[in-house]
């Protein structure tokens, strides 16, 4: 080795520099000496970054699970009540749908069926199989008489035990026909209706046209008769209370826009008397879902980062009075305070983000476990996994700020003695 | 001859009540190829001035001109870069880093100066050779002797060719044997032209020096021809 000759220096000490390459190196091999402390340190960043990664993980998972498994029925059917919305206007009384509510209804595009329904306000009908009321039915209300448009019959999706359903004909020309609930058959003791049974209501003869079994909306309507809204709109009046409805049934997606459109289409002049019902918005319901799950838990993950920064910095603290005569020797050797900050700032930050990837990589995982262990499509968010490690990172930058001050302000004098 | 060293009435006191004279006003000349000893019992303010001379700490009074500069006027940036390029330190308790190689070791000594790192290895590699460890480069410092220890010290205070290598009680932590072996690789050194000083309160290291001072109660007495003492009377702190 030679000593380089006086005349060759620059007349001007030039100023030490800290290359940032070598102030990486500098901070990882300080951690990597260390390595049981390290991991230990992480411990609480750890922890904090992993739930976070995997409350948000599963939130995100969990709704894909509710949109994927959403309810067919409940998504495809759309109500609408003769009921002005809230505090507008009052109740007409009357019945607001027009007559020809089933073929507007059908005009809208997305609507597969639908039509109006109502009570009839027959207050305990007589019902009975003859015309001398002999074998009438006990006067209990058991059975309902229904005013039923034929869409609305479409729309309930009934499964018919015999016969058929009463159609647009016997709408058209208010026919005399019924349709009855299995349970109401059954009290009627009606089995076929191939022998055209007749029901007397109130001594009016209706043409059982079919029983139906089964029905997957209305189904209250099982234990009532169900008549043409046309025909019990002339023979028994309007309905009073509760007023009529619209069950419309519609394409898969079509519900909200329906439902939008509805009101205006039945009534043009006055939408407003009338209050379309469509069912949950999924959106709105997943928002719910992720709120309610996540808000908690996510309190929880900051917690734990607060307790990381706590370590991290505790940590640094310990090691800078530990390592005093190094941060001593380091000053004797040219390295200015700001070198000194620098590279206990870097450590803490190294630290913080190694927490950070360890932690995410754990949250990543216990979404992809949990997800395969109830059998769903795991799904993350890039927006939540890729800025995790960043947040880990902030953390130990947070953290190291004081420890890091600390150290640059260590005399070197005070530091060599130790 | 190149003066190194230069001091001018340098003193350290306290501002306590009553003041502390650390280190009485002295006069001092170090030129280059010196080998001087402070020599003085513990608590003599021998530290303070191997402080002071090391730019680790600002005289209360007085004027330091270190190879040319005075330095007393300079910021604390350039003061670091004077300390980082051109002194060497030794220190009595080594102040290696455990978990580094002796290579290692060395080379930091260049991390804030030397931009290459692979200059800084060569660098080390040489350093070490210098002290006659070329067989230890990998070693850890928990399986090196105390004075082999000592000799890494030393070949990171010469690694980057420094006008002035101070050491500050070298010896103390060693056995004789050791001690000896340290005392020899200085005696190299001085013999190769590094300028050295040497804080002891061992008469056998100060014997070794070409030049001695003695200190005691913070005030120097030569007894050496070439570095004259200063005045013994305490001047009022400014």
């Amino acid at each position: 080795m030679t000593p380089v000759p006086r005349s060759e220096r620059a007349p001007e000490t030039p100023p030490t520099r800290l290359r940032l390459k070598d102030l990486l190196a500098e901070a990882l091999a300080g951690l990597a000496q260390r390595p049981a402390r390290s991991v230990l340190t992480m411990l609480g960043t750890i922890l904090g970054v992993g739930s976070f990664v995997t409350v948000l993980g599963l939130t995100s998972t969990a709704s894909g699970q509710i949109s994927k498994s959403f309810d067919l029925l409940r998504d495809t059917t759309v109500t609408i009540n003769d009921t002005p919305p809230a505090g507008t206007t009052t109740r007409t009384g009357q019945l607001d749908f027009p007559a020809d509510t089933d073929a507007r209804l059908h005009h809208l595009n997305g609507v597969v069926a639908g039509g109006i329904w109502w009570n009839t306000p027959l207050r305990n009908p007589a019902l009975s199989r003859t015309p001398d009321r002999t074998d009438a039915l006990p006067d209990d209300g058991a059975v309902t008489v229904y005013a039923a448009s034929p869409g609305t019959l479409q729309a309930m999706q009934p499964t018919l035990q015999s016969g058929t359903l009463y159609n647009d004909f016997h709408q058209a020309h208010a026919e005399h026909v019924c349709v009855l609930g299995a349970a109401a058959a059954h009290l009627l003791g009606i089995t076929r209706v191939d022998n055209q049974p007749a029901v007397f209501i109130n001594d009016t003869p209706y043409t059982v046209v079919g029983v139906i079994d089964d029905s997957r909306q209305l189904t209250q309507a099982l234990t009532g008769i169900l008549i043409p809204s046309s025909t019990a709109l002339r023979e028994y009046g309007p309905p009073a209370d509760p007023p009529a409805h619209a069950l419309i049934r519609t394409r898969v997606g079509a519900a909200q826009l329906v439902a939008k459109q509805a009101p205006l289409a039945l009534r043009p002049n006055q939408p407003r008397l009338l209050t379309a019902v469509p069912p949950p918005d999924p959106h709105h319901l997943r928002d719910e879902v992720g709120t309610d799950l996540s808000n908690l838990f996510l309190v929880l993950a900051a917690l734990c980062l607060a307790v990381g920064a706590v370590g991290i910095a505790n940590t640094t603290l310990v090691a800078v009075m530990e390592r005093t005569p190094e941060i001593g020797l380091r000053r004797s050797l040219g390295a200015r305070p700001r070198h000194i900050a620098a590279q206990f700032l870097t450590e803490s930050t190294a630290l913080g983000l190694l927490g950070g990837l360890i932690g995410t990589s754990i949250g990543v995982l216990a979404v992809i476990i949990a997800a395969l262990w109830e059998n769903w499509t795991a799904i993350l968010q890039p927006a939540s996994v890729i800025p995790a490690p960043a947040i880990g990172a902030i953390v130990g930058l947070l953290a190291g700020l004081y420890p890091a001050l600390r150290a640059a302000r260590t005399e070197p004098l005070d530091a060599l003695r130790r | 001859m190149t003066t190194i060293v230069e001091l001018r009435g340098i003193g350290k006191s306290y501002q306590t009540t009553p003041v502390v004279h650390a280190l009485q006003p002295v006069d001092l000349t170090i030129e280059a190829g010196d080998w001087l000893a402070v020599v003085g019992p513990s608590g003599s303010g021998k530290s303070t001035l191997l402080n002071l001379l090391g730019l680790l700490d600002r005289p209360t009074q007085g004027r330091y001109v270190f190879a040319g500069v005075d330095v007393s006027t300079l910021g604390e940036r350039e003061r670091t870069a004077l300390r980082g390029r051109r002194i060497g330190f030794v220190f009595q308790q080594f102040h290696l880093l455990p978990h580094r190689t002796a290579v290692e070791n060395v080379a930091l000594a260049l991390l804030y100066t030397t931009p290459s790192a692979g200059q800084r290895t060569t660098a080390a590699v040489q350093a070490l050779r210098r002290v006659g460890l070329g067989h230890r480069l990998h070693a850890l410092p928990s399986t090196m002797s105390g004075g082999e220890r000592q000799r890494v010290a030393i070949a990171r205070a010469l690694v980057g060719a420094p006008d002035l290598v101070l050491c500050d009680e070298p010896t103390g932590n060693l056995d004789s044997a050791n001690a000896h072996a340290v005392l020899d690789v200085l005696n190299d050194l001085n013999a190769d032209g590094v300028t050295l000083i040497v804080i002891t309160h061992d008469p056998d290291v100060a014997a070794r020096a070409r030049s001695r001072v003695h200190i005691r109660d913070g005030s120097v007495t030569s007894a050496d021809p070439r570095s004259a003492p200063s005045a013994t009377t305490a001047k009022a702190p400014a």
